[in-house]
């Protein structure tokens, strides 16, 4: 019987697209983490952070439990967010982290020896955002989780409120991990467009610095108000309801969350369809 | 007789300037195909876009029955391709690398390590597994590239300049690894070259290329066979006697450092009598009596130099 059936489960293809997506993230991702401008990442996303918090100390803090735990433990992963994650200087780091994973292959003559295997563009687009989004779970998780559990056992946290709240890390970590995500595409999509990873660096700190500060100013009511340089409004915007379920006190049209998230995930998808796309009609010297 | 490769009447302009001018070829199935041409013929291009990393201005070309440019990623499962002056991510180990490329070939990661391992045997880098590609000299990274065009025993290997920037040492190993490769395992192999004796020692099969079109094409026996070069040399144990000799029997001769340089005009048969002769009967040792140039030089300075002068070889 199972002699009759082996040949017939041999002769079913299944399809070969996307096989290549973890073996490509995989790669990246080994060989970031052993390039020398990843330590310079990982000191300003993980190990500033850190220092911040043994330094910032609780002068101030005259009661303990777990409400204030809590509260210190949200506003201050906020305030990092905010701080480090989205900031201009972080944005920049990520910008020079992503975009020589595809023009930088070019531009070292390895790209042509990826592209005479059987892989699709696409899979190599794809493998390479899924790589650095690992990548970025590195560097994000370790700082974000030992602040929050850091305020929650300083301040003496009921032992159930570490349960209880991690939905709401956990959530705002996705979030956070989102907004990185659109800045990862935008650079892919740059670096897969220029032979040279400078190019690729200049072009989308270019756009990143355009849209933040048009986007700041068209979405704060009041036309007076700070020029933004980072994506802070829309942490200011959607993380409260994430940590606190509360609406946000300043004056701040916002979208519903899910939409807001779905609009982040299309337009990180819609970059990278239009990454492949440049790609595949690119004559690789 | 089936062939792998067919390129029909293609043109590839780059920036305002034809490279490849109406190039129709033929790679037969299981040749060693030389692809031959000084510098800036247009050997690179033509390979780049058989392996779909160029489009085509016009013409169609057809990689075991498929479109480069379009089913790239379905030819490439049957075709290894090793880029000219290729280079690897310096961080990489060297076996780590190979591995990487066996698991984009489509193998499992066990195959991978085997196959990266017998791949590095082949080119003799074995013993560099757990080095680091950066540490690596340009032969040697030539060799790795080389290795990783092998990976998964392609049906059609494309090799541009595969023995340039190798020692000589280095070249005789590839090119008779190339040469085994085609032998044992029936793969068809393409080779560019702008080295004559490396492509006359590799291939059965060429075609020359100069400026953008193709001079001539078709197995190497054939192109060569009714080709005589009419400049022969001798060295003997007396070159000045047979040189006086000769040259009272009227040939067109010279005497170059002990070794004498004769042009036989239309006597070719008569000095293939007369040569032997003259030495043993004058009791001189005749060391060697051979053309000037060999038979695959002459065809190409034949064909080349006609046209770089824009006339026609009758």
């Amino acid at each position: 019987m199972i002699d009759r059936i082996k040949p017939i489960i041999s002769r079913i293809k299944l399809p070969n697209y996307g096989r290549n997506i973890p073996i490509v993230a995989k790669e990246l991702y080994s060989s970031t983490i052993r390039e020398k401008k990843f330590y310079l990442a990982a000191l300003y996303f993980m190990a500033i952070p850190v220092l911040m918090n043994l330094i910032a100390g609780f002068g101030n803090v005259v009661f303990r439990g777990t409400g204030i735990a809590l509260f210190y433990a949200q506003t201050t992963t906020l305030l990092y967010f905010k701080i480090f994650y989205i900031s201009l200087i972080g944005q920049i780091l990520l910008v020079v982290l992503t975009a020589d994973q595809i023009a930088g292959e070019i531009e070292m003559k390895t790209f042509p020896l990826i592209r005479s295997k059987p892989i699709y563009d696409s899979e190599i687009v794809f493998g390479k955002f899924s790589g650095m989004m690992m990548v970025m779970v590195l560097l994000d998780l370790p700082a974000v989780f030992i602040t929050y559990f850091y305020y929650l056992i300083a301040l003496d946290a009921e032992s159930n409120a570490y349960l209880s709240t991690m939905d709401e890390v956990v959530g705002a970590i996705v979030f956070l991990l989102l907004l990185q995500g659109v800045i990862i595409a935008l650079t892919l999509l740059f670096s897969s467009m220029f032979n040279k990873s400078l190019y690729a660096i200049l072009g989308s700190l270019l756009i990143l610095f355009t849209m933040s500060t048009i986007s700041g100013n068209v979405l704060t009511a009041d036309p007076t108000a700070k020029v933004y340089y980072s994506f802070e409004w829309i942490l200011d915007a959607f993380l409260p309801y994430i940590f606190y379920h509360i609406e946000p006190l300043e004056d701040v049209i916002i979208p519903s969350l899910l939409s807001f998230l779905l609009t982040i995930v299309s337009i990180i998808v819609g970059l990278l369809v239009s990454a492949t796309l440049i790609l595949r009609n690119k004559e690789v010297q | 007789m089936d062939s792998v490769i067919q390129i029909d009447h293609l043109y590839k302009t780059i920036g305002g300037k034809t490279i490849l001018l109406d190039v129709t070829l033929e790679v037969p199935r299981g040749s060693l195909f030389g692809l031959l041409g000084p510098n800036g013929a247009g050997k690179s291009t033509c390979l780049k876009l058989i392996t779909g990393r160029m489009r085509t201005s016009s013409g169609n070309i057809r990689v075991l029955g498929f479109d480069p440019w379009k089913d790239r990623v379905k030819m490439f499962n049957e075709v290894g391709y090793l880029p000219q002056n290729p280079s690897a991510p310096v961080d990489a180990k060297v076996l780590n690398f190979m591995k990487y490329m066996a698991r984009l070939k489509g193998m499992s990661k066990k195959d991978a390590v085997i196959n990266s391992r017998e791949a590095l045997a082949k080119v003799g880098l074995e013993k560099f597994e757990g080095a680091t590609v950066g540490k690596l000299s340009g032969g040697e990274i030539q060799r790795l590239a080389f290795a990783n065009s092998l990976l998964g025993d392609p049906e059609v290997l494309i090799l541009d300049e595969p023995t340039a920037s190798l020692d000589p040492e280095g070249r005789v190993y590839v090119m008779d690894l190339i040469q085994k490769l085609s032998r044992d395992k029936s793969q068809t192999v393409i080779v560019s070259s702008h080295i004559l004796p490396e492509i006359q020692r590799m291939t059965n099969h060429i075609a020359i290329l100069s400026e953008g079109q193709v001079l001539v094409a078709g197995n190497m026996r054939d192109l060569t066979a009714n080709i005589f070069d009419n400049e022969y040399e001798i060295e003997t144990s007396h070159p000045q006697e047979l040189y006086d000799i000769l040259k009272g029997e009227g040939y067109d001769i010279e005497l170059e450092n002990q070794t004498i340089i004769i042009d036989v005009g239309k006597r070719i048969r008569q000095i293939w009598n007369d040569i032997p002769k003259i030495c043993a009967e004058n009791n001189y040792e005749l060391r060697s009596f051979k053309p000037v140039r060999d038979a695959l030089e002459n065809v190409f300075l034949r064909y080349v130099s006609n046209n770089q002068r824009g006339v026609g070889y009758d």
